[in-house]
């Protein structure tokens, strides 16, 4: 299968500081990607690197097949990108904005913007400094979901909506993702947002994706383990991530669960409870 | 229709905790033999999560036999043979027990220590119907 | 896209007035001592639209979208070719022959270019200076000007400009360099008229330009002495001198702006003479542009400071030392017509000292220059204070206002200094109109200190 998106060693720094060190990184088709990071992790860096809209320092970057800035009129009308920042132009009301937009694109839908427009409240002969940035925020998103594309870019969509605004911009998307065969790629660092739309995860870390796996996969693999065994069993805990001991035995949470292993302690008929953690918890014991 | 509860911020996937569901709702009769379960759109939208989810629920419970799809109406609960599905309860039932005993252990509580406590709770149970009676 | 490019009514209301009053003057005036005046009209009404479009240009070339947005270079093409040619339309009517027309276009080309590069690099508003500073070489080197002839040259030279600037233009839709300084033209863009000094205000001083780090630096330094100056010993500031000290903003027209504009005309005094009489003349557009350029930056920074630190001065203003009636409204009048009476007496003296040397205006001249200079005075403290006052924000119209009226003000003094009008106090209608000015600021000061 062709990717949508194919990264390879991309490296940026800023001054002296390096951000992205040889980032790896494959999208295929249909997948809805939540890119997680702690704050500075360079989330944001790394969305505008794949779209040309912040330099790289080296590596490859391809979209659609095409290389990333050299991306044909018909491929960058097939994508939608909301900024984490905005920076329109603050004096354009909301209704010169879309018709600025619109313009550009051969593929623009009137009518989804008319729906999303009075679904969100959005009085559009408002200026866009005039609005709030929650409000702003989605119209934004309007702008980005207009054109209908192939691949959305989101840079933390959801970081200035209230929860109610959060949970129909999911529906939204999520009645895209099952409409059309779109690929999202979205950062965010509210864990529960990614769990309910993502299929897959994406953690960015020190300069590299440092997990990249589907989200049940992970939720079933990435556990704490409580090993019921004395110290003298000497038992080692495959694939472990922090662990402890204590009198009543092992305590650990494992970046994979070796069914091997597993087996074995059965077997030794040592006693091994397996606790799922929810995502955020994960996250932070990848990141650990 | 908010047929089916799930949380998403649990350790447990969702498509797991729809799996469990149905399977319960199909064993203890919720959803009667034939009867259309609701489309992967329709769950998706209602609980707010990616339909790729709810039909990798569907796929497992129809790879299972709980379900089965037909052309143009969907998923409907497959027929089978009170042999089987009580089997399938029973099996079931097995996992709860287990789940139960693992627990009592932890706690320090001896296996029959539950069993007592399972028997004197029939006995109960007995008794306040007899009383109505 | 054209929307963006030409934002601001005011301006397009302004420019196409001029247009307007160009082709009214071709079809009404058959003169040659026109031509002149029409062809500086029409420069002035088209370069202030590429200008315009020039300041507009990064917020569509260097906004974030722009790499995204399918065709945006090709269509950003086409709009400013557009903008260009419809520009040129209104030239057709008014120019006199296809010389002057195509060497018209290839000054517009020029300018263009000018403005551009003086946008997105800083380093090329040198060129601006430059053609200020033209009269200086051709002055020193004897180089004289045949306007026939540079203009057939400049017609012949038309394919290859054109050319370069097509080259350009394509390297200018993809560009995408310089963000630091661009960004902040584009902070600047993205507020109205009346809030493009406060925008400046707030870049962090290390983003600053080493000239803008001095030039605030020496500007505050004098406050600062001020402020210490008062602490140390036991008089208190005045309640004026407090409200000035609020009311400093890097781009103040203060002391070190003062100081350097008298080194500057000193300097060019002491040039003109040493040169040759005769050359005089050719500094005429220089010293009538200085005293311009003064009350521009001195009488609207001073618009914009008080109107963008408003809320500041009602905080002031609840001080207990403001307790006394009508006392914060007082001190407010006494620094806004001391700042202004001081830069109205500075160019006064300044016209007089360049009238002297240049002689380029006469006595007459002169003191009709003062007195409608004096009227603009008036007439633009009435606004400020009554904008002030106003519960709106009517900051940007005002600051087009004031800058519509100051340019209005200029060409009639330059079309009095030809035609040799006698001295306007005698005239009634001017009469009438200082009148009118001095009620209008008397209602204002009137209203400033009885409105609460």
């Amino acid at each position: 299968m062709t990717c949508i998106v194919n990264v390879k060693g991309l490296t940026k720094s800023y001054k002296n500081q390096s951000v992205l060190k040889g980032l790896s990184w494959e999208i295929e088709p249909g997948d809805v990607v939540g890119l997680l990071g702690k704050n500075g992790a360079g989330k944001s860096t790394l969305l505008k690197s794949l779209l040309n809209i912040s330099d790289i320092d080296s590596g490859e970057i391809s979209i659609f097949g095409e290389q990333y800035n050299q991306l044909s009129s018909k491929n960058k009308a097939r994508i939608g990108y909301v900024p984490q920042e905005n920076d329109e132009i603050s004096w354009l009301s909301v209704n010169d904005l879309i018709n600025f937009r619109k313009q550009f694109y051969s593929t623009w839908s009137d009518e989804k913007v008319t729906e999303l427009i009075s679904r969100w409240e959005i009085d559009a002969t408002k200026k866009i400094a005039e609005l709030s940035p929650g409000q702003v925020q989605r119209v934004l998103i309007i702008l980005a979901l207009a054109p209908m594309p192939e691949l959305l870019i989101f840079d933390e969509p959801a970081a200035s909506l209230d929860p109610a605004g959060r949970r129909d911009f999911l529906k939204e998307i999520l009645t895209l993702v099952s409409d059309e065969n779109i690929t999202v790629i979205f950062s965010t660092h509210i864990t529960s947002d990614l769990e309910r739309i993502a299929n897959k995860v994406a953690i960015l870390d020190k300069g590299k994706i440092c997990y990249f796996n589907d989200l049940d996969i992970t939720k079933e693999s990435v556990v704490q383990l409580t090993v019921h065994c004395k110290k003298e069993q000497g038992i080692t805990i495959p694939y472990l991530l922090r662990g402890k001991l204590h009198s009543q035995g092992q305590y650990g949470v494992v970046s994979q669960l070796d069914q091997a292993w597993l087996a074995e302690m059965k077997e030794q008929a040592v006693e091994v409870t397996i606790n799922p953690m929810g995502l955020e918890d994960i996250f932070l014991e990848l990141t650990a | 229709m908010e047929q089916f509860i799930i949380s998403p911020s649990s350790g447990i996937p969702i498509y797991k905790q729809l799996y469990s569901q149905i399977e319960r709702m199909v064993l203890n009769g919720y959803f009667s033999v034939d009867q259309r379960l609701p489309s992967v759109r329709q769950v998706a939208s209602d609980l707010d999560v990616n339909p790729m989810t709810v039909s990798k629920a569907y796929g497992l419970l129809e790879e299972r036999g709980y379900l089965t799809r037909l052309r143009g109406k969907g998923m409907v609960v497959t027929a089978r043979d009170d042999e089987v599905l009580q089997q399938e309860k029973l099996t079931m039932l097995d996992e709860m027990i287990k789940e139960l005993l693992a627990q009592a252990k932890q706690m320090g509580i001896s296996d029959d220590k539950v069993v007592q406590m399972i028997n004197r709770n029939v006995a109960n149970k007995q008794d306040e119907t007899v009383g109505k009676e | 896209m054209a929307n963006i490019l030409l934002r601001g009514w005011w301006a397009k209301i302004f420019i196409i007035l001029l247009w307007l009053v160009a082709i009214a003057m071709r079809f009404t005036e058959h003169d040659d001592a026109r031509e002149d005046l029409l062809f500086s009209i029409i420069a002035f009404s088209n370069f202030l639209l590429y200008l315009i479009v020039s300041m507009h240009l990064p917020l569509l070339t260097h906004s974030k979208m722009a790499v995204l947005l399918p065709n945006f270079s090709q269509q950003l093409k086409q709009v400013l070719l557009v903008v260009f040619g419809v520009s040129l339309l209104p030239t057709l009517l008014v120019l006199p022959d296809v010389v002057t027309w195509l060497a018209f276009i290839s000054i517009s080309i020029i300018a263009i270019l000018i403005f551009v590069a003086m946008i997105y690099q800083p380093i090329y508003q040198i060129f601006f200076w430059l053609v200020i500073l033209m009269p200086l070489p051709m002055a020193l080197f004897d180089i004289s000007l045949n306007k026939e002839k540079l203009f057939t040259t400049l017609a012949w030279l038309l394919p290859l400009i054109s050319w370069l600037a097509y080259v350009l233009l394509n390297k200018l839709v993809n560009y995408r360099g310089n963000h630091k300084h661009i960004s902040k033209i584009i902070a600047t863009m993205n507020v109205s008229m009346g809030n493009t000094l406060s925008i400046q205000d707030s870049i962090p001083f290390a983003n600053r330009t080493k000239l803008a780090q001095w030039w605030g630096n020496s500007h505050f330094n004098y406050y600062r002495k001020l402020i210490n100056d008062a602490t140390n010993s036991s008089q208190k500031l005045s309640n004026r001198k407090l409200i000035e000290i609020s009311c400093q903003s890097a781009n103040s027209f203060g002391v070190n702006a003062y100081v350097i504009w008298s080194v500057g005309i000193t300097l060019l005094c002491m040039l003109a003479l040493v040169i040759d009489e005769s050359y005089h003349h050719l500094f005429t557009p220089m010293v009538t542009l200085i005293p311009a350029l003064i009350i521009g930056t001195g009488s609207i920074t001073l618009f914009q400071i008080i109107q963008c630190k408003k809320s500041y001065l009602a905080r002031l203003a609840i001080l207990p030392r403001f307790k006394q009636h009508n006392s914060f409204a007082r001190a407010f009048l006494g620094y806004v017509f001391y700042n202004q009476a001081i830069l109205y007496c500075f160019i006064a003296m300044l016209l007089a000292v360049t009238a002297k040397i240049f002689g380029h205006i006469n006595v007459t001249v002169y003191l009709n220059s003062v007195l409608i200079l004096l009227v603009y005075c008036l007439v633009t403290i009435s606004m400020m204070l009554l904008t002030w006052r106003a519960a709106q924000n009517y900051g940007n119209p005002v600051v087009w206002l004031m800058i519509i009226g100051f340019i209005g003000t200029i060409v009639f003094t330059t079309h009095m200094a030809t035609s040799g009008m006698v001295l306007l106090v005698y005239n009634g209608i001017f009469q009438w109109i200082l009148i009118a000015s001095l009620l209008l600021l008397s209602f204002s000061v009137f209203r400033q200190l009885t409105d609460k």
